[in-house]
């Protein structure tokens, strides 16, 4: 693939690609621990054990 | 929905009536699913259990994985769907009509096959062999069950979606996309069509297809379905609800792209080949992080593993899941892979999976699921502990023995003696060696199936007790008038507010299962010189054509491969390894995916039109120890020239050089070719076959290979026929 990549006029593209995936991914990661997010995260980690609760308000009404 | 004491709520009820449907109908064809897998095993001890041409190897290997698949992992991804979606979402499912044609519709595809598969009407691409018109209902009832689903998401009670959610929209997606796309064909009568694809394209989507068949039908569903059954029955929360974000999106992503290392060292196009493998080795990342995500939801209550059968099952099937995705990577290396394709090693991934991910996620389910919804206890947890354990050591011997037998083959296909000649020159040399591991994966497959059974008679005594009202959940929740609105102030992330929006989520998912099917899918169909033309390659003429179709309809690529390696010990056991230009008239490919019996890419011209009579008839009178069954029958069955034109004309339409007299007198032209072959077989003293399908069978497997041999590398465009023997 390296080799029909570096005959293409497009070879740029997959420095380009790996810089996205490589920003998204760690991006995520930060955003994922970000400082106070832990307490959402387990209210949600325990939707299957309290399935007959609420637990978020909807908004009304539903439109999606 | 009625209104209770309290004016702030309301009580909704559960349709737990379609989930029982769905799960008394994933046990009966579960049992059905292995009982042929049973036979299967069977028919590879000894080929007299060939007892009937439907139920032969060919004809009942299709009808095993479809059920096992589609019938019994299906059934059983519907139950546990239809009881999680509506207790996530706190609603009922938007339309009962809906959720009952899903259910009938299903049954009716699965009856469908079991019916047409043993007749012989196959598209012959694993795992979506059932022919057009079935495809068409399997795509209505998939996409009627994923309209009950987004109509159910719309009238949630919950804005948030919890992650077992977001694994179903995922395979919701996935599997239309990839089961319309896979699925397009030109249909030539009631129950045959050609694939729209050729050759290495057609090979290309058709593992696009399979791979990810098993990624967003066995694995994203049963993930979704683990995320909640598994903090259920644990009575724990998920371990990490992080950690299921990064395994959703990497998941859903990666998967996609893996698909050509089902085609590796073959003739697909380097560059797709290598693209395979890469995202093949970057799924082990988010495969063990869902795997940890499961096993850790365990953590604190890793005592109730001791007394709790429900959380065996579940905590053997996700160390298979994960045992399975670290050997999928293994396997997809070339070097790997140049050993273990085409050999029982395959057939020991696939049943790790099948048997310990899918099986016994299926079978802990329906422990925890079926007296719940009968409103009783389980009648025996002595039995279902019993069960798993016949079902482990089940999954043990015939895993281990297809690994041995495996490596045994994959070995002695390339063991050369000094002199620089295959050690084992003749498949009948190989044959025997493989004997007793069938043998112990006959036992195996045994052990598993009376666990199966087990189950069967522990689930009818729970049902013996069950509630005389078994009327649906009710549920007492706020109504929706009183939910109070979202706090404006309140901060939220982007994925949490992604994870309240359903149709954005939905899109964004689509976009990341997209994403791999188009970077791979459309330069090989779009760049020419993915596919170099060999001039010399020319189209079935029309009895090889019907010859082919009976092929297929035989099944015989369940044992045979069309598809030399470019490997030394394969081209001096079959001749000229495969290129791609070879394979431009094949609708579909014809690949293969084991080698039971020899390689038949190069078959034509090696042996005599009499050779392969006789070994039609009676594989055992030319090669002793064949697993074959008798084809007798071929030589019975009158030829239907009656659809060679439609055929004809069908292939003509997608690019294939047939001028327009060779499609208008196509069954006159294929009747000709047939007289002149059976009139070289009378004279050699055979019974005259003119006018029957082993003749058009024939005339195919002596053009086998003929055209592309001599073809020196992929970019030659003029080669030189070697005379026919």
């Amino acid at each position: 693939m390296k080799d029909v990549l570096a005959l293409s006029d497009f070879a740029w593209l997959g420095s380009v690609a790996i810089v996205i995936f490589v920003t998204v991914f760690v991006g995520a990661l930060i955003w994922m621990f970000r400082p106070g997010s832990k307490q959402a995260y387990a209210v949600r980690s325990r939707m299957p054990l309290t399935d007959d609760i609420p637990v978020e308000p909807l908004p009304s009404p539903l439109s999606h | 929905m009625s209104e209770s004491a309290s004016p702030s709520t309301e009580t909704i009820r559960y349709d737990d009536a379609i989930v029982r449907k769905f799960a008394y109908a994933t046990v009966v064809w579960g049992l059905v699913g292995m009982l042929a897998g049973l036979l299967l095993a069977l028919e590879l001890t000894d080929h007299r259990f060939n007892v009937i041409k439907e139920l032969a190897f060919g004809r009942l290997r299709p009808l095993h994985t479809n059920a096992v698949i589609f019938a019994f992992v299906g059934n059983g991804m519907f139950a546990g769907i239809y009881y999680s979606t509506q207790r996530l979402l706190k609603t009922r499912m938007a339309s009962d009509l809906l959720s009952k044609i899903n259910f009938w519709g299903w049954q009716s595809i699965i009856v469908a096959a079991a019916i047409t598969l043993p007749l012989g009407f196959t598209t012959s691409k694993e795992y979506a062999e059932l022919e057009w018109p079935i495809d068409i209902l399997i795509a209505v009832v998939w996409v009627l069950f994923g309209l009950n689903f987004f109509l159910t998401l719309r009238q949630r009670r919950e804005k948030h979606l919890y992650v077992a959610l977001w694994f179903y929209i995922a395979s919701i997606i996935a599997i239309a996309v990839l089961h319309v796309v896979n699925s397009m064909a030109i249909p030539v009568a009631a129950l045959r069509s050609y694939s729209v694809y050729a050759g290495v394209q057609d090979g290309l989507v058709q593992w696009w297809y399979g791979h990810n068949a098993v990624a967003f039908f066995l694995t994203t569903p049963y993930l979704g379905l683990m995320y909640y059954y598994m903090p259920k029955a644990a009575q724990r929360p998920v371990y990490s609800y992080r950690l299921s974000i990064i395994h959703f999106w990497a998941l859903v992503f990666l998967y996609i792209w893996a698909g050509p290392h089902h085609l590796l060292n073959s003739a697909l196009p380097d560059w797709a080949q290598t693209l395979g493998t890469a995202f093949s080795i970057m799924l082990l990342a988010p495969s063990w992080g869902g795997m940890i995500n499961g096993l850790l939801t365990l953590r604190g209550a890793w005592h109730k593993l001791r007394t709790d059968p429900v959380l065996k099952f579940f905590v053997a099937s996700i160390t298979f899941y994960g045992m399975s995705t670290f050997e999928g990577p293994m396997l997809s290396l070339k070097s790997v892979n140049a050993l273990s394709h085409f050999t029982n090693w395959t057939i020991a991934h696939v049943h790790a999976g099948g048997l310990g991910w899918n099986g016994f996620f299926v079978c802990g389910m329906l422990y925890w699921l079926m007296p719940r919804l009968w409103k009783t206890e389980l009648h025996s947890k002595t039995l279902a502990t019993a069960h798993f354990w016949f079902g482990l050591i089940g999954i043990g011997v015939y895993v281990l023995s297809m690994y041995v037998s495996g490596v045994t083959e994959g070995m002695m296909w390339k063991e050369f003696d000094p002199d620089g000649k295959l050690i084992y020159g003749t498949w009948d040399e190989m044959v025997p060696a493989l004997a007793p591991m069938y043998l112990v994966r006959t036992i195996g497959g045994s052990l598993y199936i009376t666990g199966f059974l087990i189950m069967i008679w522990n689930l009818f005594r729970t049902w013996q007790t069950r509630a005389a009202d078994l009327s649906d959940t009710e549920v007492l929740v706020p109504i929706r008038a009183t939910l109070p609105a979202a706090d404006p102030g309140k901060s939220r992330g982007w994925h949490h507010k992604l994870e309240g929006k359903p149709l954005a989520f939905t899109l964004w998912t689509t976009l990341a299962v997209a994403a791999g099917g188009i970077f791979e899918l459309i330069p090989t169909m779009a760049i020419k010189s993915n596919v170099p033309t060999i001039a010399s390659v020319r189209p079935w003429s029309p009895l090889e054509l019907e010859g082919r179709d009976i092929y297929i309809s035989e099944g015989c690529v369940s044992c045979h491969s069309q598809l030399v390696r470019p490997f030394r010990e394969e081209t001096l056991r079959y001749g000229d390894y495969a290129k791609a230009g070879e394979f431009i008239y094949d609708r579909p490919f014809l690949f293969g995916s084991r080698r039971i019996g020899p390689d038949l890419l190069r078959v034509g011209g090696k042996y005599p039109d009499s050779w392969h009579y006789d070994h039609l008839m009676d594989p055992r009178k030319l090669s002793p120890a064949s697993l074959m069954p008798n084809y007798a029958h071929l030589a019975e069955q009158p030829l239907d020239l009656s659809r060679t034109s439609a055929k004809v004309g069908a292939l003509a339409t997608m690019g294939a050089p047939y001028d327009e007299d060779e499609v208008s007198v196509a069954g006159d032209l294929a009747q000709l070719q047939a007289n002149d072959l059976a009139k070289a077989l009378t004279d050699q003293g055979l019974p005259d076959i003119r006018d029957k399908k082993m003749i058009a069978l024939i005339a195919y497997l002596q053009r086998l290979g003929r055209d592309g041999r001599g073809a020196s590398d992929e970019w030659t465009t003029t080669v030189v026929v070697p005379e026919v023997q």
